[in-house]
């Protein structure tokens, strides 16, 4: 038989004990939910989407660091799920190259961009569709990076943009034949893009850079004369427009042979082959009038006036090069002042003569089918 | 008098000698590649494989002539003719 005395120690070391245990119990739970809490859980995709949708945030909100770290961290966990060459890190890490162009990170772009390109030559799965989309937004992506203040290489990427919509070009008529008009959007573009090289090579110093620029390094003593560089870009926009007007005429004429199957009216009788005659004088007359040739414009001007609807068409110098390939002159009139906004408000220093209003046009143009 | 058949005949000679330059006996026509299908053709191959198309005025005539090179051959002759002055200073 215990003692009062014993029986009073006893009672108080099972409480004790009891208490040391909850404690010990408490103790780990709470480790264990502060451990959870902190690790990040590297398979839970939601994650990795939130990430990338923080970044995108992040980017918009020109918080240019917390964007890297989120996309980064977006691109890692990708990587891990979804595999090495897994489809998903496209979008983070375009997201990336966009925050990496704008800090001025000209090293860590061109680290991005490796890899970007690598991942996309392992890449199979990727419709037409998506291809065009990749090719739209690296497009902008070197544009916006050829007139970043802070790019000691504006040539480089401006180049690097023509390359892209010439790439493109080659790649649907690959794919879909050279006929094809999917093309029209990429051409005109192609025309957009010779339009602001000229611009650059008003700037003395920078003449000929799509010979010299070559990766990272000037090559010089071979390369064109700024004549023949002017030259060379008055010749490639007129060959763009004949070739939207081959593409343009062979699409109309086929379906006009298909209706002509089911009795109407011939492919020659056919009214938007006059508009697209009409049209392609005025695209051709603003090449001119854009290469300051005035006698040139004013020929091609009168030819398209011989369509009386193409009389109200504005040509003024300040809304030229239009921004996309119309032959309807009612659509062409109307994209024309809806642009007002925007014709005279220059899009950088370093292009001058090129405003917004062009660059909007090429972000908005091409990519779809 | 003379010069009344003097012009036509010119001009058929002029005619001759183009269409011999454009055309070859087997029927086969030398074009040189437009601006644009350079430009289309460089964006699509490696920096050593581009081409360059220009004006050259050939050693011995005053009549320019379009001519397009490898900008690797470019550079190989610029270099050549570079080494060569250099021996030739010496």
């Amino acid at each position: 038989m215990q003692t009062p005395r014993r029986q009073l120690a006893t009672t108080k070391a099972h409480r004790r004990c009891n208490a040391a245990c909850v404690l010990v119990f408490a103790c780990t739970a709470f480790a264990l939910s502060t451990f959870a809490a902190e690790a990040p859980n590297h398979f839970n995709e939601t994650r990795a989407q939130a990430l990338l949708l923080a970044g995108q945030a992040a980017l918009e909100d020109g918080d240019l660091t917390l964007a890297q770290t989120n996309l980064d961290q977006a691109i890692q966990l990708l990587k891990i799920n979804e595999g090495l060459y897994s489809t998903e890190q496209l979008a983070p890490i375009e997201q990336l190259m966009w925050a990496q162009m704008r800090a001025g990170l000209w090293t860590q772009l061109d680290t991005s961009l490796g890899y970007y390109y690598w991942l996309l030559e392992r890449i199979e799965a990727t419709t037409l569709d998506a291809q065009l989309a990749i090719a739209k937004n690296m497009r902008s992506l070197y544009l916006e990076a050829a007139a970043h203040p802070s790019n000691p290489m504006p040539p480089r990427h401006l180049s690097a943009a023509l390359r892209t919509n010439w790439q493109t070009i080659s790649y649907i008529e690959a794919t879909l034949g050279a006929q094809h008009s999917a093309l029209i959007p990429w051409l005109y573009d192609g025309l957009l893009l010779q339009f602001i090289e000229s611009r650059l090579n008003e700037r003395q110093g920078l003449t000929n850079y799509q010979y010299k620029t070559d990766g990272s390094e000037f090559i010089s003593g071979w390369s064109l004369s700024r004549r023949e560089a002017k030259e060379a870009s008055h010749s490639i926009g007129l060959s763009l427009l004949d070739r939207i007007e081959t593409l343009s005429r062979t699409s109309i004429q086929a379906e006009s042979a298909q209706a002509d199957g089911r009795g109407n009216t011939s492919a020659s009788d056919d009214p938007r082959l006059q508009q697209l005659d009409a049209a392609l004088a005025l695209y051709r007359g603003d090449w001119e009038r854009l290469s300051n040739n005035e006698n040139g414009a004013g020929e091609y001007y009168a030819e398209a006036d011989k369509l009386v609807t193409f009389r109200n068409v504005p040509r003024a110098p300040e809304f030229l090069p239009r921004g996309s390939f119309e032959t309807d002159p009612k659509v062409l009139a109307g994209a024309t002042n809806a642009s007002r906004d925007t014709a005279v408000q220059p899009w950088a220093e370093r292009f001058p003569g090129v405003t917004q209003r062009v660059i909007n046009a090429l972000a908005s143009s091409g990519g779809r089918l | 008098m003379k010069k009344r058949w003097f012009l036509p005949v010119s001009a058929l000679l002029a005619g001759i000698l183009l269409s011999a330059c454009a055309a070859k006996p087997g029927g086969y026509v030398r074009k040189l590649p437009t601006d644009a299908e350079v430009a289309q053709y460089n964006a699509s191959v490696e920096p050593e494989e581009r081409i360059v198309c220009r004006r050259e005025t050939p050693v011995g005539t005053n009549v320019p002539r379009r001519m397009c090179r490898y900008i690797r051959d470019i550079e190989e002759t610029s270099r050549f003719h570079r080494e060569q002055l250099k021996r030739a200073l010496r």
